[in-house]
Order: structure tokens, then sequence, then C-alpha cells
């Protein structure tokens, strides 16, 4: 009697586990065709030189596209470009994030409004976020230096997107302005996670804002900063539409980013396969820094 | 029993989902070919003719020809780029192309009908000079694109009134009349700009890079092109210190590489916050009084909102040789119609792209075209000009002659180069110029791409 239980149990077992993958198996297929495959091509592609029409016209090259890809100074410069935007973008959202959630706790007076107010920019097209910002950043008349000029700031006016030294920060600026938002969505729903009774017993042990802020919520949160680090991460070194549209990778090569680069090479200069090097590099850097900080995480939690 | 129905469940799902996934692609192939008796043609193309212009097109063509679909996207550059790619990479593309010369026409040679016989009565209607062009741009054996208009690179266009107020009399020539009109104006209107030049945008740069080195030299980026002389050869050098000495004399202005060509420096312009800006030839219709409006009521002048001029005279002249001499400008065809290689495969289509290109470089489709008012080609039809209807005023309408006169009889080189990504360097360079970077070091990064 008891075997025959075991022999039933691992029969229902087996058959859970094959309708499992059943019910996986169409998800899994078009993933295998859409990403897997697209994944596996186009690192085949980067070992060869081709103009992205003609197969028969592919080129077998080895490493060489890689070798050219490093050893330009534009890839190190767009390198270091995506690098100082996540790090600055990544950052500043993460806190403005987190502090606007915290000031827009639902029970205060109008919270709603004032999320609804935050979060706009997020549903905007980037198009019409960048439109707005190369109005405040126009060299002539733009908000920004007509602005410094009307408080006698002139000195201070610049060529904002023509200026090598601060084209790059208006490009955070419009990015952080478009996507706190989101972080503050984020950072609310991780705030509903903390128990309102930590929050009433760090009051009564006399914790003060910063204190609660640094010893309960910040802790506490680790789950939702690792969500918003991830996706600014992964976000940031995908980073096209505002840098094409406020800047096209200029003044020269001053706001390059590997997917500028990227776009250059396929849609403009017809360098399929060098191209190809480049979302290379750009995969690898994502899954670097996401397992990176899963493992910090990860180590974290343990500790 | 349960997880039996399950996974019976699972597969039939599945099986249906693929099932319902071919039928219905397969109904859609049904729908298609047995929707239509017509012929339908696919036309794309980049900027023009505009949407607006196609709606008259369309219905002129398919007045003509009933039995004739024609089906048309117009695209930004960019993304037309990006979209040809995918579409000819997966061996389709659209059945009409329109074409480039230059990058754009190295790019898609391969997949490009040669027009030379089939098009043959069309193209001997047309300027013998710029037949022959098309042929030297499609390597000289062919000709892969039927050139619908011509245009050149680079004009002052100018507020004539404020030239008036300023006492300005003499259009600039050379470096120093222009500097002596940018005096008069920076004394006259110290809240304007004298001059712009949108140094933002990488697909004008390229421009503005040949124009200083053909003043140097006529032809030399076309030499360049070839081979016959590298990048950074003295002469290129030269001209760069042309560009740095007027950005140290003030003439171009740092800002200018924030400043894009559309919408910040034809918008200052027509708000009356510029004098002169500097653009092709194409925009000529801005010369146009805005009392001039088409069909729909629009004005012929597109000033991107900029009204605060409407009551202004506007004029153009060719952008002085600063390293003396004659001016010089680039161009040639800048536009053409291409064919889509596969349709030797099937005559019916061929022989109803053929009409479509006889109607629109020579038949009525040219009047929607580069025969209306305000279009900023200059017809490849021999004897045909542009239409002067709605240049009423001296300034404009010696505007036009200045622009067509150089276009067709003054021509030191073709735009652009064979090579889309020395093209976009030629740009990049102009901006660390302008931005103070050094000239040769500049020169050789743009030679290293050039041997990649």
């Amino acid at each position: 009697m008891k075997t025959l239980t075991t022999s039933s149990l691992q029969k229902k077992k087996q058959s859970e586990t094959l309708s499992g993958y059943l019910f996986l198996a169409p998800i899994l297929i078009l993933m295998g065709l859409f990403v897997f495959y697209g994944l596996i091509y186009v690192v085949r592609l980067s070992f060869f030189k081709w103009n992205g029409f003609m197969p028969e016209t592919m080129e077998f090259r080895g490493l060489k596209n890689y070798r050219i890809l490093f050893s330009d100074p534009v890839t190190i410069k767009a390198l270091i470009n995506v690098f100082i935007f996540i790090i600055f973008t990544v950052t500043i959202q993460m806190f403005l994030g987190l502090l606007i959630a915290l000031l827009l706790r639902p029970h205060l007076l109008g919270s709603r409004f004032f999320r609804a107010i935050f979060y706009i920019p997020v549903t905007l097209s980037t198009v019409v976020i960048a439109r707005t910002f190369m109005g405040l950043y126009e060299p002539y008349f733009g908000l920004l230096n007509t602005f410094l000029k009307a408080i006698g700031q002139e000195n201070l006016t610049r060529t904002w997107l023509g200026d090598p030294n601060t084209a790059l920060w208006c490009i955070i600026a419009a990015n952080i302005f478009q996507w706190t938002g989101a972080q503050m969505v984020y950072y609310i729903a991780g705030l509903t996670t903390i128990p309102e009774e930590i929050f009433e017993a760090s009051q009564i042990d006399g914790a003060g804002f910063w204190k609660t802020l640094g010893s309960v919520i910040w802790p506490n949160l680790w789950p939702t900063h690792t969500t918003v680090i991830i996706l600014g991460m992964v976000g940031g070194i995908k980073t096209f539409d505002i840098v094409w549209l406020l800047t096209q990778g200029g003044p020269g090569n001053a706001t390059q980013f590997p997917a500028t680069l990227l776009y250059q090479a396929v849609a403009k200069n017809s360098q399929a396969g060098y191209g190809a090097s480049i979302s290379v590099v750009m995969i690898a850097i994502s899954v670097l820094l996401s397992a990176l900080q899963l493992n910090f995480n990860k180590k974290r939690q343990e500790g | 029993m349960k997880t039996t129905s399950k996974i019976i469940l699972a597969s039939m799902l599945i099986f249906c989902l693929m099932t319902f996934s071919v039928m219905a692609s397969g109904s859609q192939e049904e729908a298609t070919d047995s929707g239509s008796k017509k012929i339908v043609l696919t036309w794309w193309t980049w900027s023009l003719p505009t949407v607006e212009d196609f709606v008259v097109i369309k219905k002129g063509f398919e007045e003509k020809y009933p039995n004739i679909e024609l089906q048309t996207s117009v695209n930004q550059m960019d993304d037309y780029r990006t979209k040809l790619q995918a579409e000819f990479s997966s061996g389709a593309g659209p059945d009409i192309i329109g074409m480039q010369p230059g990058s754009l026409l190295t790019q898609y040679n391969p997949f490009l009908m040669n027009l030379e016989g089939p098009a043959g009565d069309t193209l001997s209607k047309l300027v013998p000079a710029v037949v022959a062009d098309a042929k030297k741009r499609s390597g000289g054996d062919s000709i892969k694109l039927a050139p619908l208009g011509s245009a050149a690179t680079m004009f002052v266009y100018y507020n004539a009134t404020y030239f008036e107020q300023a006492g300005i009399t003499k259009l600039p020539t050379d470096l120093e009349s222009m500097k002596e009109v940018i005096a008069k104006l920076k004394a006259t209107f110290p809240d304007k700009l004298p001059l712009t030049i949108g140094l933002k945008d990488s697909w004008f740069n390229g421009d503005v890079f040949s124009m200083f080195a053909n003043m140097v030299e006529p032809g030399i980026t076309e030499k360049a092109d070839n081979g016959e002389i590298k990048w950074n050869d003295p002469k290129f050098v030269k001209a760069m210190e042309i560009l740095k000495s007027l950005v140290d004399e003030g003439i171009i202005e740092k800002e200018a590489l924030g400043v894009s060509v559309y919408e910040d420096s034809i918008g200052m312009w027509a708000d009356g916050k510029a004098v002169m800006h500097i653009n092709g030839g194409w925009a000529v219709g801005m010369l146009s009084n805005p009392v001039n409006v088409n069909a729909e009521g629009k004005p012929y002048a597109d000033r991107r909102g900029g009204r605060a001029t409407d009551n202004d005279v506007f004029g153009a002249f060719p952008v002085p040789n600063f390293a003396g001499g004659e001016p010089v400008v680039l161009g040639g065809i800048d536009m053409g119609l291409s064919l889509n290689k596969n349709l030797e495969k099937d005559p019916a289509k061929l022989d109803a792209a053929l009409k479509l290109l006889d109607y629109m470089l020579v038949g009525d489709g040219r009047t929607y075209q580069t025969g209306k008012p305000g279009a900023g080609l200059i017809p490849s039809l021999q004897g045909a000009s542009l239409n002067k209807s709605i240049y009423q005023d001296k300034a404009s309408s010696d505007g036009v002659d200045a622009i067509v006169n150089a276009t067709n009889n003054n021509m030191a080189g073709p735009r652009g180069v064979s090579n889309p990504a020395v093209f976009t360097q030629m740009g990049i360079v102009v901006q660390n110029v302008v931005a103070g970077n050094d000239i040769q070091a500049e020169l050789d990064s743009l030679q290293l791409v050039s041997e990649k």
C-alpha cells in the first residue's frame, strides 16, 4: 500500500511538472524566438564585417570589431559618460523619489494631488520632455539664460547643450526630471510594506526624522532600493532617446553614449557588425551590473 | 484524472494558439490578394513630397491611372534610413524610393534598378547635365536615380527690412564686407543676433565642413572622397582655420553649437530675433511673404511659428567665400526617385512605376512638386524654373534668382560624400573646431575614420 502511494505521488508530481512546462512552453518559444535567438545572432554578428544588407557580403573578422571598439577613444568617452549618467541619475532619483514619497505619505492633505503632479513627467513622451528642455537650454533666448540675465548673473549663462562641459549635465537633469516620479511610486509602494507600528515605536523612542530615516526606513526599503537601482542601471545603459533628441551625441562626441554609438554605427554608417559588438558590450555591462547589485543585496540580507 | 485534463487542456491551448496564428496570417494574405485588383505602388520618402503634397499627387496620379493605387510614407531622414535598412535587409523594400545622391545612394545602389533603358524617354526630357550627374552619382555605368530636382548649399537668408533700417545697401561678398554688415547690425539692433547658424545638427554640419573646404579649393571634398587627397591635408587645415577665425571674429558664435537649424535658427530669424541665418537653397520658400498661402490656407513660408516679421521683406545670397574669390555652392541633384530592383520580376508593376516616374519628372506631378509655388528644388525638366508667383518684392525675387543661378551655373562640387561615417565625422570636426579643439588632431581623426 505504501509503495503504491509513493508511486502515485511520483506520477502526480511528474504530471504536474510536465503540465507546468507545457504552460510555460508558449512564452518560452516566443522568448526563444525573439530574445534568445536575437541575442545569439547579435553575438555571432559581432565577429563579422557587414553593412547590414546582403548576407552574402558578411566577412568574418574575428575579434577585430572589439579591438577597434576598445581602441577608439570615443568608446571610452561613451562608457565614461554612461557611468556618470547612471551614478548621478540613479542616486539623485533615488533620494528625490524617497523624499517625495515620504513627504506625500497618505495621511497628508493633498498628497494624492501632488503624487499625480510628480508623476506627470513619467507619462509624457521623451520627445515632449526634450522639446521642453531644449526651450529651457536654448542659448540666446532660452528660459535659463534669460533668467540668469534677469537676475544679473550674465556671467553664468552658457550654451548649455552646445558646451562640452555642460551638455551631459543638461541631459542628466532632463532625465532626472522625467523619471523621479517613477522612483517615487516605487518608494510609496515600498513604504507601505513597513508596518506602521515600527514608525510609532521609533517615535515613542524619541527618534527624529533623520534617525527614523537612517535606522528604520532606509534598511527596511532594501528590496525597493535594489529594484530602483537595477532598473536605473539597466535603463541607463540603454539610454538613447533623450540624448539623441537633445544633443545627438554632440557637441563633437561630448555626449556620446553606447546606444548613440550603436545607432550611428548601424543606422547611419551601415556598420552592422561593429554595431553588434557595441550591443554585446552593452548587454555584458547590464548583466554584470545587475549581478553585482543582486549579489550585494543577497550578502546584505545574509549578513 | 485532474492532471491529465490539465495536460490535455494546455496542449489544446498551445495547438489552438499556433493554429490561430497561422490561420490569421493566412487569411490576411488572402484578403490582400483578393481585396484589390489594382496595382499597388508603395512610395517612401523623407521630407519631400510632404504629406500635403502627396494628397494632391496621389489624387492626380490615380485619376490619370485608375488601375494604379499609390501608397505613400513620409519620414524624418533618420527614421527613413532605419526603415529602409530593415526592409532591404529582409529582401523587401518599397517600390519607389525617395533617393539622395551620396551615402544613401551608395548604400542602396545594389538594390536599385538601372533606369537608363526603361525610363529612357523620361530622362531624355531632363537637363542633360543633371542626367549626367545622376549617372556619375550612380557609379558611372548606370542611372539608379531619376533626378527630381537640384539644390545647393549654403545661402544666407536675410531680413531686407532690417538691412534697410541699418543702412546696409550692399550685400556682403567677402569677409571684410560681412564684418562691416555685422558691425552695422550690432550697432542698429543691439538686442538682435546678426547671424545664426544651426551647428547642433549633425546632418547640417557635414555640409558646413564641405562649404569651408571648397572655399579653399573647389572640388576638394570630392577629391578626398575619391582618395586623391587626405582629409588631414593642409588645405583642409586652412579651411578649418577659416571657420575658427569666423568664431574668433564673432561672425559665428560658439552658441551656435546649441542651435538647431529648423527649430531654433529659422525660428529666431522669422521671429525677428536674428537678422540673417544660413541654410540650404531648399529653404527658398521662406522668402515668400506669409500672405501667400496654399490651398489649405497655410503660408508657403514655413517660419516655424515665428510671425513677428510678417510685414518684413526677405532676401538671400550665397555665403561669401571667406577664403577670397567667388562664392562656392555645393550640390547637384538633391532628390531623385529610384525603383526597387524587385520590380524587374513584375512587368505590370514596373510599367506602373515608370508611369509614376514620368508623371513626377515631366508630367502633371511636377507642377505639384518642383513646379509648385514655394518649392525648394530646382526642377530637372529642360526649360523649367521655379514658380516665382509668390515672390512679389525685389529682395525675395532677387534671392530666388541668386539661388537658382548659383545652383545651375556656379556649382563647385557635390554635397556629401560616399562614406556615411566620414560625413558624420565631418560634422563632428566642425563642432569640435568651433568648440576650440585642435584642428590638426580633429582632421587626423577624420582621416582615420575614412581608413576604417
